[in-house]
């Protein structure tokens, strides 16, 4: 009787301890990866706001980040960020360029303050 | 019928946001002190509010910083933000040029001048006691709703007020500075 309590005991403390270690582990790689897309939208924004200031020396105007003349150079990083965070390509395809780097820069947002 | 319902969730959830909203993220290796936010009225300049806290709001390295309207608008500035960290208690309204400033709580300016009100202009200084420099960056005057303020070898304070619906700069628009260097 107490050999077959002890048994379940331990097949119930085996299986939480699988659990418990198996969703840290998917939870650190969502971590990880948030991490590095983070970082290289930071990366790309950073290169961006430079760039900007450049370009309108160039054109005599003072250029906003949500130009759409900085498009192509910046969807792979907002899209990469997105796609993170199960936003579906289908959905983000079709979005202008202003709604899908400001969608960007809130879920980076959201990102930053759960770490 | 399922991607129908994902866009207008899509769609809602943008214009969920309040629109006056003012955003800052400080992307920069150094700290970002807000000295002072002004807004005016937006056709007729006054009456004006300033911020003007008795110390600089510190925005550290890779931190970011929001005031936004509670309850959730778009069309209120954003005066009353509880969920900010520090809010703002009070605002100093002047209502005409030259005339003594007198202190509102930032409800209660919310509640009434918030809807006509409108971003000025951002008084900011960068790195530990201003070391790398500060500015004013100001907004509306002469229609010009992006600015920016170099610092250092690489740094960039920019600002740009737009609309969250076009993408096009707006001076009832949100705002959002982003530090970088």
């Amino acid at each position: 009787m107490k050999r077959n309590f002890m048994k379940k005991v331990f097949i119930i403390l085996s299986i939480l301890f699988f659990t418990s270690h198996s969703y840290t582990q998917v939870e650190n790689q969502t971590n990880l990866k948030g991490k590095t897309e983070v970082s290289s939208f930071e990366i790309a924004l950073k290169g961006i706001n430079k760039d900007r200031i450049e370009k309108g020396k160039i054109y005599g105007e003072k250029i906003s980040l949500f130009d759409s003349r900085y498009e192509s150079k910046m969807r792979p990083s907002i899209l990469s960020l997105l796609q993170m965070l199960n936003y579906k390509t289908e959905e983000l395809k079709n979005m202008e360029y202003h709604s899908l780097f400001r969608t960007a820069l809130i879920e980076y947002n959201k990102i930053k303050n759960l770490k | 019928m399922k991607t129908f319902i994902l866009s207008l969730m899509l769609i809602a959830s943008f214009y969920g946001y309040s629109q006056k909203s003012v955003y800052i993220y400080n992307l920069s290796s150094t700290n970002f002190d807000i000295g002072d936010i002004g807004t005016q009225k937006d056709s007729t300049f006054y009456p004006k509010f300033s911020s003007n806290p008795t110390t600089a709001t510190n925005i550290p390295a890779y931190t970011t910083y929001s005031l936004v309207a509670s309850p959730a608008s778009t069309t209120v500035f954003p005066f009353y933000s509880p969920s900010s960290n520090p809010d703002i208690d009070y605002w100093s309204r002047i209502i005409t040029p030259g005339a003594t400033p007198s202190d509102l709580p930032s409800n209660l300016v919310a509640s009434i001048y918030g809807a006509t009100q409108v971003i000025d202009y951002v008084k900011f200084q960068l790195g530990p006691n201003g070391s790398l420099g500060g500015a004013t960056l100001s907004l509306n005057s002469g229609n010009s709703f992006s600015d920016f303020y170099l610092f250092g070898s690489n740094g960039v304070v920019s600002i740009d007020v737009i609309d969250p619906n076009t993408g096009l700069p707006s001076a009832n628009g949100e705002t959002w500075i982003i530090i970088t260097d």
